[in-house]
């Protein structure tokens, strides 16, 4: 994926937010943390002034209370000696605060989704501290087919207990892989089906019409839908069965959307806040049928990889869509400067704007968007191959703007780099893959001592003693390689 | 400058600085309070919960840290980070389980965020990348698994492996 697309979009756990991974240094022996969230504030300043005084010194015993059982020094040593400091000590005395609530809750805190899932098989207490659901708020658990079925030793199958989800109160899953069957068992063997699910991921699985009708009419409580790679419904299939109560919804490479989906998306979803749709066949047309009600309630609209739409789509949209907050033209490679000169003079309320992957945008549409899009905090022009340090001047005087995103945007050089040094907003930063900027040009950056992320991954001009001069002088931004 | 006494759990009393003192919230409520700042240095700030060993490490640790500025309002219920750990407070934690374990309620009764931070930070890495078989060695719990439970709780956090 090349967009880091907005808040909202469904996204399986345990991949960060925008496909950033920091990948562990050398230089730090703690390990690295991965970001699977907005991008990270540290929460303290980790370069200290060297300390004046050693720390103390531990070899001092440790007065202990007395301890109920546990082995005993030999007759004849003092208690307590230097060297039984830093053992574990007596398991009697370890026992309770290894396993104490008051310290868990705090403690788990600190691990991804993924690490809490190794840690709720350690014991019966982790496992309940663990299962509470603030710590898997926002998660969306991906269960394939065979996952949800246990074989028995007489060869029949049996649906898994799905309790250890419902206690994590989950509040939406992706199933990968289903067919209307599976769908069906799942939503009978899960006790909150019904009500409370709120999310449904389809990916890559067969469900038909009268799968979907099903499933929609059953689980009342989903609001937001995403079906992916599914090509066994059709057209008929959303019109029978998509409800009014539905939010959210994305349609990415299902074989049978076109033309008449947008149809009945514009016709039966009134309250629809995002629509997120990748179509190859998807035409200008299409994007005119979307009613007064979702000229009202639609804010996120994300056109991925819609080859067909041309600037004439792009006209449709801004009329019948004027309150967007967020709009996504990634890959709609027919668009071109002309096209963004309509969004930029139409949606003012624009906050996040996605033009990667649209080969035909030019420095010019950086004009535009910098002249009239005063709100705008995300701007994402990944693989935009025609900009130049010329369009990155333009940008500089956008003073809400928080992150940028250029990956492969090959013609910026240290001389466009200079023009973002002014921009005091950004805490965003990505140049990926730029092959032109140099080392030191790259050193400016310091002075944008308010970042919080800056990605150089496959940046020659990145090189270790640039790393390292950016975690002494850039102390409080994560540099990702 | 004036000086505070701490009394430990177990009898003890350290003295430190008012001003480092103040650091741990919880001290710093009772000093203001009971209006200890300017008085002779006589009375004594009574902390039943921390035994002095502890208390011996936490105040250096105040010393070290006191022109710090303090730290962010941090959201209480969001994932939290446990990179940047500084050189000083990496050495001091080089210490057993126990007392790091110790360290984090002692932290948590002071109301000391910055400490409670850096000692779960420590915890939380020396976890990171054990299995479920490795921990309870490590921290000296009982699996108290049936095979039964064991079985069904790893398939229910299955979902989370790399796919």
């Amino acid at each position: 994926m090349s967009s880091p697309g907005v808040d909202g979009d469904p996204k399986p756990p345990c991949l960060p937010r925008n496909g950033l991974v920091k990948l562990p240094g050398q230089s730090n022996s703690l390990g690295a943390a991965s970001i699977t969230g907005t991008p990270a504030v540290k929460n303290r300043l980790c370069q200290l002034p060297p300390p004046p005084l050693p720390p103390p010194s531990l070899a001092a015993p440790l007065p202990r209370a007395t301890l109920a059982g546990g082995p005993c020094p030999s007759v004849g040593l003092p208690l307590g000696g230097p060297a039984s400091s830093l053992a574990p000590g007596p398991p009697a005395e370890r026992l309770p605060l290894a396993i104490d609530e008051k310290i868990l809750n705090g403690l788990f805190w600190y691990f991804s989704a993924c690490e809490k899932c190794v840690l709720a098989q350690v014991c019966r207490a982790w496992r309940r501290v663990l299962y509470q659901p603030k710590f898997w708020a926002g998660l969306t658990p991906v269960l394939h087919a065979k996952e949800l079925y246990n074989v028995l030793p007489s060869g029949e199958k049996e649906f898994v207990n799905l309790q250890g989800f419902a206690t994590r109160g989950f509040e939406g899953f992706c199933l990968v892989g289903v067919s209307d069957l599976d769908i069906c068992e799942f939503i009978d063997n899960y006790a909150l089906s019904k009500k409370g699910v709120k999310a449904m991921s389809l990916k890559r699985s067969t469900i038909t019409d009268a799968g979907l009708e099903v499933m929609l009419e059953q689980m009342q409580g989903v609001v937001r839908l995403e079906l992916s790679g599914c090509n066994d419904f059709t057209e008929a299939g959303l019109w029978s069965s998509l409800s009014a109560r539905i939010t959210s919804l994305s349609v990415s490479d299902c074989i049978n959307v076109a033309d008449d989906a947008i149809a009945a998306i514009s016709q039966l979803l009134p309250n629809l806040a995002e629509l997120s749709l990748q179509a190859y066949h998807v035409t200008d047309t299409a994007l005119a049928y979307f009613t007064a009600r979702q000229g009202h309630s639609t804010h996120t609209l994300r056109l991925l990889s819609c080859w067909e739409i041309t600037n004439h789509g792009v006209v449709n949209v801004v009329h019948s869509l004027p309150n967007l907050t967020a709009l996504s033209l990634s890959g709609c490679s027919k668009v071109t400067d002309d096209g963004v000169e309509l969004v930029a003079e139409n949606l003012r309320k624009l906050r996040s704007l996605d033009l990667s992957w649209c080969p035909r945008i030019t420095d010019m549409a950086l004009e535009y968007v910098a002249c009239d899009l005063h709100r705008l905090e995300e701007l994402v022009l990944d693989r935009c191959v025609r900009i130049t340090d010329t369009g990155l001047s333009y940008l500089s005087t956008m003073s809400s703007l928080r992150s940028l995103y250029l990956r492969w945007c090959c013609q910026v050089q240290d001389f466009g780099l200079k023009h973002l040094l002014a921009m005091r907003s950004l805490r965003l930063l990505s140049l990926a893959g730029c092959p032109l900027l140099t080392t030191s040009g790259l050193s400016g950056l310091v002075q944008l001592q308010e970042l919080e992320e800056l990605e150089l991954t496959n940046c020659p001009g990145a090189t270790p003693e640039l790393f390292k001069y950016f975690s002494q002088h850039l102390p409080r931004c994560l540099v990702i390689e | 400058m004036p000086s505070v006494k701490a009394q430990s759990s177990d009898g003890e009393i350290p003295e430190a600085d008012v001003e480092v003192a103040k650091q741990p919230v919880t001290i710093k409520t009772m000093v203001e309070d009971l209006r200890m700042d300017d008085a002779g240095g006589n009375d004594l700030v009574p902390l039943p919960n921390v035994n002095a060993a502890i208390l011996k490490q936490v105040i250096p640790r105040c010393t070290h840290h006191k022109d710090d500025p303090p730290p962010p309002e941090d959201d209480e219920n969001k994932e939290k980070r446990t990179d940047c750990v500084s050189v000083w407070d990496q050495e001091l934690l080089k210490v057993g389980q126990g007392t790091l374990f110790e360290l984090i309620l002692a932290a948590n009764y002071l109301d000391m965020k910055g400490l409670l931070d850096v000692t779960c930070k420590t915890v939380a890495n020396r976890i990171k990348g054990k299995t479920p078989e490795e921990l309870p060695k490590t921290f000296n719990i009982k699996n108290d698994f049936t095979e039964e439970e064991e079985a069904r709780v790893r398939k229910e956090n299955q979902w989370c492996g790399e796919k």
